[in-house]
């Protein structure tokens, strides 16, 4: 396991990696290649920074309320994208009737989508965390389904020999080692939740940080849009953090940050 | 050892809820609640809760509703105004249809898509008297009238924005498809700025003003106006759904009433319009929305118009509207204007002695 | 051969018993929508119908952007993750920054792409590369690092170096995650492809004729967009599959 120490001195020497080379081309851009629109294209970090310290405090404010329906919406998504892979692994029939709809469903955009939800929810605040949940259950219905049939035959084969009914292999067998799968898959819906939440921030919310990138983005204030750009990742980093913390929980005989040689389980 | 971890698992998930309730009930309380607006705080009980759903977002092209809320001309109407903002994912048809929103702002243009297409919403007052469509460009390109587009790079909205330009075009004899090209506009100036397009579209209030604050000058810019070419289409009006203003007319005369009053006393002193409008939110900056409240003025009560008369529907424009519609393909078949789809009767009733 | 039949006729006999409740309106009804609100299936299939050629072209349009982001942005995600294999200290900062990427929202990303690219089929690649990185990356390094130690001590007792262990243990291991990966990433480069096209100034494209039709009230039209792009999604999804079944023969989840 990594130790601690070194964990901090990694991410230090990142941030700061990223933001010289970010220094770096944004003065590149301007004073090397003459661009015009430079100060839009890739700003300076330290006036991205500044733009920031600034204006914390309505940044942090949007971000919350964006953050907060992304865990709702997260929740949600998750606890339907797991109870999918369960039906689906039932039987490949099952799979094969759902699958091609859960593609359908994620090709409609939701500006196709958005008036149908209200319809059905009547109410907007809902509606939006159900859009955020319907982008979110893909991956991990994905994933977990992808775990699910990992399990090899000889095991599964195993439980049969001792008389274990269904719900027993699913429950001792078939769950735990999903979990590293589905895990996997928390981790790749817990930025997109932020995403959606994002969008639907959109949808004439009146707080959100989707708001203030997109007035930012329609006023040509260019340093609010990178500010905001910036928070949303943050936001995206926390929550992807938020799930390693759980997985560390859940699975602590994984090592969710990388072992000596990358040996994980 | 198992339970162990799957317990603390759903204590996390409890904790994240919990906070995300608590976050969230504090920011979205019922439908259309948010926070902190221009405006005091109401208490619900003896005003009628009425939501108005804007075209774009939180702009001095709405500024009457803002000033009108601030000032408390709705709570002395005995209404409780909730103003949702517009985006590029939001329809305001639809809102209103749907009764996510009970009136909206939308172009009469594309109201009366709508319309045709059975869409049971009514026209019930007409804020902006003349458009605010420019096709704008460098003077440098030498666009120095319609006839100059040939074989030019347009930039326009789409989505139910092109027509005043398709009008322009067919006007002085070009083919929209083989004439020039059209090319998609994002809703900034960048593309122009950046010679991608030759000419963009603009409204005189917005865009135009980015431009002017991107450092161009009126001098290096070159201007087709809309009105000016005679193809003028009738934009911002007020609509609400058929079925709702059968049961709240008197509501929504009230609510007429105090937004003509709103925007009057907007358009009598823009500067403290914009003021109150980058109060609501201030991503854009004030100097900006003091720009456009001023522009947005001369649409609202162009040269010699009575203020008193804001909301007034002129049945000829509407008229033109529908004729250029019906010429250009917007509609495909002729606009029914009756008293079901553009009524005056409510904007009488309000600006009633 | 009558399983593989059997296979085609559930989903197709779903989807048919599906299109005919949404054509008798029952779906309407439900859902308090009125017909032009939510054009039914005979409307939308006799206006796709009327203008299949345009909406093929639009569809190729749309399509190539998404396959070929899809196909850089995932191997620059594999990259990422064998990165981070290697040197697992130093390494893994790439995975974070991927991340976040993940989480900036489509819509900021298009107006940064199309900033940095001035065509339209630039941008869409860039914006859906953006959108593939994570999604690969997050899966392949759970594939590369989710090794069974038995293995990795077998390897060792032979004096095997880093680059034989990749390429003989890792890289076959971590193919069905990157089969998984697959399987999100067509999804999101679609509707990332038609999500950049919103933004985009070509008038070509799944993504404007979505958002024009919509806008514009012509529902049949933006509906018979959304269901090229459906029909584009099925067939390329099944294309994964039929390519994961025969390199995956070996794995559980194709017995």
């Amino acid at each position: 396991m990594i130790g601690k120490k070194d964990q901090r001195t990694v991410a230090i020497v990142w941030v700061i990696g990223i933001i010289v080379v970010w220094e770096l081309m944004a003065f590149l851009l301007k004073n090397v290649v003459h661009d015009p629109m430079a100060a839009t294209k890739l700003p300076y970090p330290h006036v991205v920074a500044t733009t920031f310290m600034e204006n914390w405090r309505m940044l942090l404010e949007a971000g919350a309320v964006t953050f907060s329906r992304a865990a709702i919406g997260f929740v949600l998504g998750t606890s339907v994208g797991i109870l999918l892979a369960v039906f689906m692994s039932l039987s490949k029939t099952m799979e094969r009737i759902a699958f091609p709809y859960l593609i359908i469903s994620q090709m409609i955009p939701v500006l196709g989508l958005a008036p149908i939800i209200f319809n059905i929810v009547r109410d907007m605040n809902v509606s939006r965390i159900v859009i955020a949940a319907y982008i979110t259950f893909f991956p991990v219905a994905v994933n977990m389904l992808s775990g699910l049939k990992s399990v090899e035959q000889e095991k599964k084969d195993l439980l049969f020999s001792i008389a274990a009914n269904k719900f027993k292999v699913y429950q001792k067998l078939m769950f735990p080692f999903a979990m590293s799968y589905l895990f996997t898959g928390l981790k790749i819906a817990a930025p997109m939740a932020v995403t959606a939440s994002i969008l639907v921030d959109m949808l004439g919310s009146k707080s959100g940080i989707g708001v203030k990138i997109l007035y930012a983005l329609y006023s040509d204030s260019a340093n609010i849009f990178w500010a905001s750009v910036l928070t949303s990742a943050f936001m995206g980093i926390i929550s992807f953090y938020i799930v390693i913390f759980a997985e560390r929980l859940c699975l602590p005989w994984q090592n969710a940050v990388p072992g000596k040689e990358g040996v994980r389980a | 050892m198992k339970k162990g971890k799957l317990t603390s698992l759903m204590a996390v998930i409890m904790l994240l809820l919990l906070v995300a309730t608590g976050c969230s009930s504090g920011n979205s309380a019922a439908p259309g609640g948010g926070t902190a607006d221009t405006g005091k705080a109401t208490t619900p009980g003896k005003l009628d809760k009425v939501t108005l759903q804007l075209k774009w977002l939180p702009q001095s092209q709405f500024m009457g509703y803002y000033v009108a809320k601030s000032k408390g001309y709705y709570k002395d109407a005995g209404i409780d105004l909730d103003i949702l903002p517009g985006g590029s994912d939001i329809i305001p048809e639809q809102q209103v249809y749907n009764g996510v929103a009970n009136i909206g702002v939308t172009w009469v243009s594309s109201l009366m898509k709508y319309q045709s297409k059975g869409w049971g919403l009514v026209q019930v007052g007409q804020i902006f008297q003349k458009s605010a469509m420019l096709l704008v460009s460098k003077a440098s390109t030498g666009i120095n009238s319609p006839a100059d587009l040939k074989g030019k790079k347009v930039g326009s909205w789409f989505g139910g924005n092109e027509y005043e330009i398709y009008a322009l075009l067919a006007a002085n004899g070009l083919n929209k498809d083989t004439d020039l090209k059209l090319v998609q506009q994002d809703y900034t100036m960048n593309q122009l700025l950046k010679n991608e397009i030759d000419a963009a579209s603009a409204m005189t209030y917005n865009e135009y003003g980015l431009l002017l604050e991107s450092g161009l000058k009126d001098s290096d810019l070159h201007v087709i106006n809309m009105n000016d070419a005679g193809v003028a289409m009738l934009e911002d009006c007020l609509f609400v759904n058929s079925d709702w203003i059968a049961k709240n007319q008197d509501l929504y005369v009230r609510f007429l009433k105090a937004s003509i009053k709103g925007w009057a006393d907007a358009c009598a002193d823009p500067a403290a319009a914009g003021k109150v409008v980058y109060d609501v939110d201030q991503s854009v900056s004030l100097s900006h929305q003091v720009y456009m409240a001023k522009e947005v003025a001369k649409l609202v009560v162009p040269k010699d118009f009575d203020p008193a008369k804001i909301g007034y529907i002129d049945p000829a424009a509407v008229k033109q509207t529908a004729d250029l519609a019906l010429k250009y393909g917007l509609l495909t078949k002729p606009a029914v204007i009756s008293e079901d789809t553009v009524t005056s009767k409510y904007w009488e009733k309000a600006t009633a002695k | 051969m009558k399983s593989k039949v059997m296979n085609l006729l559930w989903p197709l006999g779903f989807g048919i018993a599906l299109i005919l409740v949404w054509q008798l309106g029952i779906f309407h009804k439900i859902l308090d929508l009125k017909p032009f609100q939510l054009p039914v299936p005979t409307e939308i299939a006799s206006t796709l119908a009327a203008n299949w050629p345009k909406a093929l072209q639009d569809c190729g349009v749309t399509i190539s952007g998404a396959l070929i982001g899809m196909i850089i942005g995932s191997f620059i995600g594999f990259a990422i993750a064998a990165i981070a294999t290697f040197f697992p200290k130093w390494g893994y900062g790439g995975m974070i920054v991927v991340t976040a990427l993940n989480a900036v929202p489509i819509v900021a990303l298009s107006p940064i792409m199309n900033l940095w690219f001035s065509t339209g089929m630039a941008q869409k690649i860039g914006v859906v590369t953006a959108v593939c990185m994570a999604a690969m990356a997050i899966n392949a390094y759970s594939g590369l690092n989710s090794l069974n130690p038995y293995s990795i001590d077998l390897m060792h007792s032979v004096a095997a170096n880093k680059w034989t262990i990749f390429r003989k243990l890792r890289l076959p291991n971590s193919l069905p995650y990157l089969f998984t990966a697959s399987k999100i990433n067509i999804a999101s480069s679609i509707i990332a492809a038609i999500i950049s096209e919103y933004f985009a100034s070509s008038t070509s494209g799944l993504g404007f004729g979505i958002k024009d039709n919509l806008r514009k009230a012509e529902m049949a039209m933006g509906w018979s967009y959304i269901v090229v792009a459906s029909l584009a999604g099925v067939i390329l999804y099944c294309l994964i599959l039929l390519v994961e079944r025969d390199a995956l023969k070996w794995h559980a989840s194709q017995k």
